[in-house]
């Protein structure tokens, strides 16, 4: 059997930057260590493991950006997504590499090479550095393209040859084997391999032979092999932060290119998308896009989605989008369902859909709370969720009547009001720049009605709300 | 405040930011805010601390407020929930229940964790003299009030307080059914957590830190307004009922405690029958006179010491001196180095009771500075012991004094640059790496760029809401204190319960105690602690003094080298710059300042250990001072009273005391005012409290006659001067070090390098550096092995009878100690045979593979890798196949030349055979390049190409965008110096070379042949040897 390793070393980073241009160095860190690295920041001569603080001296405009292994396996995944309509066999090898069998598929792509380019090609739309090698076995592959081989090899021995001459420390064996090696004098790979097995068995242990074994075994990793998920589902995370609904297009159009990329092999079209915009400071909206015919192109979709989001006025900047499918189904609709009688009885999330199909997403909204002192941020209005439930946070007494704007009285309130309890001084919000300062009264009016006012510093006066 | 006030009114309940992560001012801003706003008394109230008083204390007394602090405390019963409940705030009302209180802290404080407490109904038993003020809240049902109220009835009041909130009236409500149901007083409390409602930001971010969430996220835990400040009196009239505002002002007239009742009581046990503290004194003197000066005691001297002994009587020392005696006099039965230091050490009572060993006949001029009672200072005798012994002495003292009467000072930890940018980033949900890249990025030593311009130019948008709230808050949290940690040896020690005078908490080390103090607190209230530190060179001395006795019978101690006359053979080999590993002067600036002052005497290093600091350099003063001594400038003095304080210097103000000393003869400043002089250097760049003394010192000088030029000179000097200003009485006793290890580097080099060695970390130098300059001397150095080494370096006698240094086990890698025991404990008397005998002895394998790759095992089997293969077959730990050896073991392949380098490098940090340039140099890789021995012969201003390891980078702040580099080849170090253009141009290899190639110019000092490159181009030559584990101190 023959086996292709890719290896993607900045896979993260990579994906980041595909989405616009950036010339000036950028680095992902883990625990105040560079772990990628792009090319203008590898000039400057910032490595992989150089020291946040050495990189910071090495380039005052560095871009630094943290490192997530979550994200990189949803990228590999998504990648894999991919690639499988390339190659049917393949494994994930987390967090940045995958094994891909190619005995089968050369019969199908009639050679390698062409095969190859297949291969090559989303690889390349995606804008991923890539190390790659084939050989007979898994790990021999494997072993080579985190080498850096990228070269397709046929004959085992060449590989042979190749992993001979192998530095012990790039031979992807744990820290302390292959300290111990080095410490013999053994420097590469062939000087191991030299050695009578069981003499290094003895020593070094049983990992060391094992490796040495499957350096040489062509038959599949035990694992499971990639399997496709059912339904599409995608992040994308942005390397700038879009203020503007439209600017969402170029992301989402790659995510949607994805989608038809899942959708067309299966012959499946969805009945509507979700789109999750994820805001800056960790909460997130919804955004349902439907085409009830259904569809699946991503040229269609993206029509529909940029009139949807025209429309939407962003809370706060985006850092990252996801998308989902919801109600996939065949291409060819079933006719039967255009007859059948509607349920009696909805539930709130079917309710809350047929609102939003009758009068639009935005007609559609519910009430949050949020914990804040000033009355009109201890709220906010957002998609619903038919699964929220409220909680009441305070033991303040709160009007249940809330005005959006508070209305202006003409004159103090006079005896025939009657101050029932206050002031109540909520004087806050410096953080986000809507700070306040308002003594809050509770007070009966003339018609006996329980109000809600509160008095500047200006001493103007305002109604904000009536108890109930 | 002409007019009279509205109400009288006495804040009873107030934090201040000692009460950590809860109150956002310091408490000399309340009191202050307080005085100002006409209170009558503030109560300083801290959650069961009262580690902030002094401060406010302090602040009172060089303000000459009005207002009265009360000191008291807060305690919840349920410290770590977070909900809002009752409390009781206990306040001192004299002196006994100020002890009651401090018991009550320590015995919270102590059933927990550091930083933590627990407080039980029961605890308040005990508080009799104190007044006590109860909080009621209306969720919680405790009984306090009902014990309470059994217990105090006539000094026991509900407190209430008002802040505009919504629960204002539900709390009213519940303290008046409180205090009908008890028959209580109310009483009307601010509940003050700020002293103006400026610090609401401030505080919202503090909370925010607190809990652990960005301030947008905190919600209601963030306070709904700025109620928690001091309050006009107008406002409080407004709010509380007349009665209860009186009745504040009421329980503040009970209140009669102040911090300047605390004296000192020293422990009795150290006099014995028969004598008082001062005759026993005498006593030990005059014993000490005949150890100190067998030939009979100067006349002279002997003035002095009748001066000095009267001066300690008639202010009351006496016992302060008996216990360091005490404590030196057990180091010295037990054979531990010490030193003392300090102003007061420096006195010849010091040295007849031998806790110094400045001989006052070489210094005499440093006498006239002891304890001086125009500057109202406490004295001060810092004692270093020897670095790995010093927890002897500590034991000892917990021991002899127990820990209820002995507690070290504590060290208030405050936020500084990157904290503070750390914790209000994350607060204002700044994202941490952008945070990291901020506090790297930040050039604290760059004085033209302040850090908000730098953090500007980081991308920062410091014209935002957000950029404009972090930079404030950054400024304002910085010297916020964070936490109590324990000082470094301070002890205080005293004739009765400590906790009685100030409370007693955990440190985090375990069987630790600390008190809520610091060293600057315990000096305001004049009370005395006995500074024990760590000094590494004591160890060092210690050891070379017992091998000199060893190998060559000569039985010295500290004091006797000093008591020889000086060495002229030791001065000639400092000139030369000759100081590796001389406490002291080993630094690279040290080392080539030595050739510019040719120190001759004594006196000399004293000033040559004082010069080369930040505080003279900044003040422009090395150069001055060295034309002067170099007879190339003349020396004026303004006056005769400056004349007498910088003749020894020649006009230049070297050390911190002759800085204090002119305030006081050419400014006019009275003792107290030179000693808050002293204080704020210490801490100007901190507060800033040095330009209120500008004005003073240039008027003061200007009305004496002095020239305005000639005042703001010295202004200008004294800030440069700033916390960096190193005292002579330090200095003094630091130079006693630094000319014994000079002395014995010079007369008995073997023993010194081996001493050194084995008190290892310590210094400037690492063993490799170390064992090079030993060899550079002409020691013999010889490697470590299985049959001949022992844990430490040891010395051995060879066939020439010269002594060798022996590497010890102590030098390898992963090798332990009690493994090493085993080893050498078995070890027969001609050595181990072979390698199996030495594994019947069954140690770790992993510590026999950490031998062989040090080479130690080399009389075995030929190389170390052979050897690591032989050890690694498991077949040999099983018992039944031990005796089967393997017919034909595998021969692996010897090390060349690089892999023995490489080896030596990873399992020794060093190594004797080549060293790695050398080998550079014979690969032909390095042509072109001269050695640092060759560079001798060329002259000044010539094009050099030379070659070697990067073993240290140094930015110093006070060579402004210089970089010093240095180089190691097999000859020498060669110093480089790098101009900030050419650093920038070549940034990558001058911040990333391990191994450096440099072309540049050879610049030699034509009077003392200082010689440094100033480079050029710069070449990183690391990939020649890649593999070399070779690591720099940098930037340090």
């Amino acid at each position: 059997m023959q086996w292709l390793y890719l290896y993607f070393p900045n896979l993260q980073l990579d994906s980041l930057l595909h989405q616009q241009a950036y010339n000036q160095a950028c680095v992902l860190v883990d625990k105040n260590e560079v772990v990628q690295t792009n090319s203008e920041a590898r000039q400057l001569g910032i490595k992989i493991g150089t020291g946040l603080g050495q990189a910071a001296l090495l380039s005052a405009q560095l871009k630094v950006i943290a490192y997530e292994p979550k994200q990189e396996q949803r990228l590999l995944a998504q990648l894999a997504q991919r690639l499988y309509q390339t190659s049917a066999t393949l494994y994930l090898d987390p967090p940045q590499g995958l094994l891909l069998q190619t005995s089968d598929m050369l019969r199908l792509y009639e050679g390698l090479a062409p095969y190859w380019q297949q291969l090559q090609q989303p690889l390349m739309e995606r804008g991923l550095h890539y190390h790659y090698a084939s050989a007979h076995s898994p790990l021999a592959a494997q072993v080579l393209a985190r080498a850096g081989n990228d070269r397709l090899l046929t004959h085992q021995g060449e590989a042979t040859g190749l992993l001979h001459q192998l530095p012990i420390h790039s031979a992807g064996l744990n820290y302390k084997l292959c300290l111990q090696l080095e410490r013999l004098g053994l420097n590469t790979l062939g000087q191991a391999q030299a050695l009578p097995r069981s003499a290094l068995g003895q020593r070094l242990g049983q990992t060391l032979v094992t490796y040495l074994q499957q350096l040489e075994d062509s038959s599949a990793p035990s694992r499971p092999r990639y399997q496709p998920p059912e339904h599409f589902r995608q992040r994308l995370e942005l390397l700038y932060e879009i203020e503007h609904s439209t600017a969402l297009r170029f992301p989402l159009k790659r995510l949607l290119s994805d989608l038809e990329a899942f959708l067309a092999p299966r012959q499946l079209q969805a009945a509507g998308l979700i789109l999750g915009l994820e805001y800056r400071e960790h909460t997130s909206e919804r955004v349902y896009i439907g085409c009830s015919d259904g569809e699946y192109r991503a040229e269609s979709w993206l029509g529909l989605s940029m009139l949807r989001l025209e429309q939407l006025q962003l809370q706060a900047p985006i850092i990252a989008i996801s998308l989902k499918t919801k109600g996939q189904m065949p291409w060819a609709p079933l006719s039967a369902q255009l007859f059948e009688p509607l349920g009696g009885k909805l539930t709130a999330g079917q309710l809350i859909s047929r609102l939003q199909n009758k009068l639009g997403d935005h007609a559609v909204q519910q009430v949050y709370l949020r914990d804040d002192h000033r009355p009109e941020r201890s709220f906010y209005q957002g998609a619903p969720q038919s699964s929220y439930q409220a909680h009441q946070a305070t033991t303040y007494l709160r009007p249940s009547l809330l005005f959006t704007l508070p209305q202006a009285l003409n004159h103090k309130p006079d005896q025939q009001w009657c101050i029932l309890s206050g002031p109540e001084r909520i004087q806050s919000g410096w953080w986000d720049n809507v700070s306040i300062c308002r003594d809050y009264f509770i007070a009966r009016n003339p018609t006996g009605q329980v109000c809600w006012l509160f008095r500047t510093p200006r001493e103007e006066w305002f109604l904000h709300g009536y108890f109930s | 405040m002409s007019s009279k006030p509205v109400v009288d009114y006495a804040e009873l309940h107030c934090l201040s930011n000692f009460s950590f992560l809860r109150a956002a001012s310091h408490p000399q801003e309340l009191i202050q805010q307080a005085d100002a706003l006409g209170y009558k008394a503030l109560a300083l109230t801290d959650e069961c601390s009262v580690a902030g008083v002094v401060r406010a204390y302090q602040h009172k007394k060089e303000h000459n407020l009005n207002i009265k602090l009360i000191i008291g405390s807060e305690f919840l019963l349920n410290p770590h929930q977070s909900e809002a409940q009752e409390s009781l705030i206990v306040l001192a009302r004299n002196r006994l229940g100020y002890a009651q209180l401090c018991q009550l802290i320590s015995l919270s404080r102590q059933r927990c964790e550091k930083g933590k407490y627990q407080v039980f109904e029961n605890d308040f038993d005990n508080l009799s003299e104190c007044l006590l003020i109860w909080n009621p809240h209306p969720s919680n049902k405790s009984l306090l009030g009902e014990k309470l109220s059994s217990q105090y009835k006539d000094h026991l009041w509900i407190g209430c307080h008002r802040r505009l909130s919504a629960l204002d009236q539900r709390l009213q409500t519940h303290c008046q059914t409180m205090a009908k149901a008890y028959d209580l007083p109310i009483v009307a409390l601010g509940q003050v957590i700020m002293h103006s409602p400026d610090r609401q930001m401030l505080h919202d971010t503090l909370t925010a830190i607190r809990i652990g969430m960005p301030v947008h996220a905190c919600g209601y835990a963030l306070q709904a307004n700025r109620e928690h400040s001091l309050r006009s009196l107008d406002k409080i009239a407004k709010l509380y009922p007349l009665q209860w505002i009186q009745t504040s002002v009421l329980i503040a007239q009970q209140c009669n405690f102040c911090l300047s009742e605390l004296s000192y009581e020293y422990p009795a046990e150290l006099v014995p029958s028969g004598y008082d503290a001062n005759s026993y004194l005498h006593y030990l003197v005059e014993q000490g006179k005949e150890i100190r000066f067998p030939a009979g005691v100067p006349h002279d001297i002997a003035l002095i010491i009748d001066k000095e002994l009267s001066l300690i009587a008639s202010e009351g020392y006496a016992h302060f001196f008996l216990t360091v005696y005490d404590l030196v006099q057990f180091a010295k039965s037990q054979h531990i180095l010490y030193q003392g230091r300090g102003s007061s050490a420096n006195s010849v009572v010091c040295y007849c009771l031998e806790i110094t060993a400045v001989d006052p006949r070489q210094i005499q001029v440093l006498f006239e500075r002891f304890i001086s009672k125009e500057r109202a200072e406490p004295p001060d005798i810092d004692v270093d012991f020897e670095h790995q012994r010093r927890e002897e002495i500590i034991q000892y003292i917990y021991q002899k004094y127990g820990r209820h009467r002995a507690a070290l000072a504590a060290t208030v930890i405050t936020y500084r640059f990157k904290s503070a940018v750390r914790e209000v980033g994350k607060a204002l949900g700044i994202s941490l790496p952008t945070l990291e890249l901020f506090i790297k990025n930040v050039d604290r030593q760059d004085h033209s760029t302040g850090w908000d311009k730098q953090l500007h130019s980081l991308g920062l948008d410091s014209q935002s809401h957000v950029g404009r709230c972090f930079l404030e808050l950054v400024q304002t949290l910085q010297g916020f204190p964070r936490h109590l940690s324990q000082h470094v040896g301070g002890f205080i020690i005293s004739a009765g319960p400590l906790s009685e005078l100030v409370p007693i908490e955990n440190a985090a080390m375990a069987d630790r105690t600390v008190i809520q103090w610091d060293k600057d607190d315990l000096a305001s209230l004049a009370l005395l602690k006995v500074d024990v530190l760590a000094l590494g060179m004591l160890s060092a001395i210690r050891r070379a003094l017992h091998m000199v006795h060893h190998y060559h019978g000569r039985k010295l101690s500290l004091a006797d080298i000093t008591r020889m006359d000086d060495d002229a053979k030791v001065y000639a080999m400092l000139q030369q710059g000759d100081s590796v590993g001389v406490f002291q002067v080993e630094s690279r600036a040290q080392m080539s300042m030595l050739p510019r002052l040719q120190p001759a005497c004594f006196y000399d290093l004293v000033i040559q250990i004082a010069i080369v600091r930040p505080g003279p350099i900044q003040g422009d003063m090395v150069h001055p001072f060295l034309r002067r001594r170099a007879g190339k400038e003349n020396v004026d003095y303004p006056s005769q009273e400056v004349k007498g304080v910088l003749e020894r210097t020649l006009g230049v103000p070297i050390f911190q005391e002759q800085v204090i000393k002119l305030a006081m003869v050419a400014a006019g400043f009275s003792g107290g005012e030179a000693d808050r002089l002293r204080r704020a250097m210490a801490n100007w760049k901190r507060h800033g409290e040095l330009d209120q003394f500008q004005h003073k010192l240039v008027n003061g000088m200007v009305k004496r006659g002095y020239k305005t030029e000639f005042a703001e000179r010295l202004y200008q000097q004294i800030l440069g001067f700033g916390e960096y200003g190193f005292p002579e009485s330090h200095s003094a006793s630091f130079a006693v070090l630094t000319y014994a290890s000079a002395w014995l580097k010079y007369h008995y080099p073997a023993a010194f390098y081996c001493a050194i060695l084995n008190s290892q970390p310590m210094g400037f130098y690492s063993a490799s550096q170390l064992i090079q300059d030993a060899r550079r001397h002409g020691l013999q150095v010889l490697p470590v092995c299985i049959n001949h080494s022992a844990w430490d370096h040891s010395l051995e006698s060879t066939k020439t009878a010269e002594l060798a240094l022996r590497l010890g086990f102590r030098q390898v890698k992963g090798v332990r100690q009690i493994h090493i025991q085993q080893l050498l404990k078995h070890r027969p008397k001609q050595g181990f045979k072979d390698l199996p005998q030495v594994q019947t002895l069954h140690l770790p394998r992993g510590q026999l593979e950490s031998l062989a790759s040090a080479n130690a095992l080399t009389c075995f089997s030929g190389h170390r890798y052979q050897a690591r293969w032989q050890l690694l077959d498991n077949y040999q730990d099983l018992p039944l196949l031990h005796q089967v050896q393997e017919t034909n073991p595998e021969q692996l392949p010897g090390p060349d030349a690089l892999d023995v380098l490489t080896e030596d490098y990873a399992s020794l940090s060093l190594s004797l055979e080549q060293h790695p340039i050398a080998l550079l140099r014979h690969a032909g890789l390095l042509k072109g390049c001269l050695s640092t021995s060759q560079m001798v012969h060329k002259p000044h201003q010539s094009l050099v190409t030379a070659a070697g390891i990067v073993t240290g980078r140094q930015r110093p702040s006070t060579a402004s965008g210089v970089t010093f580099i240095t180089l190691e080849d097999e000859t020498g170090n060669t110093n480089l110096v790098v101009w900030q253009g050419t650093a920038r141009a070549q940034r990558q290899v001058y911040l990333n070379a391990k191994i450096l190639k440099v072309k540049g110019i050879l610049e030699r000092d034509p009077d003392n042949q200082v010689t440094h490159i100033i480079a050029g181009k710069l070449i990183d030559c690391s990939h020649l040897l890649e593999q070399l584990k070779i690591s720099s101190r940098d930037f340090h």
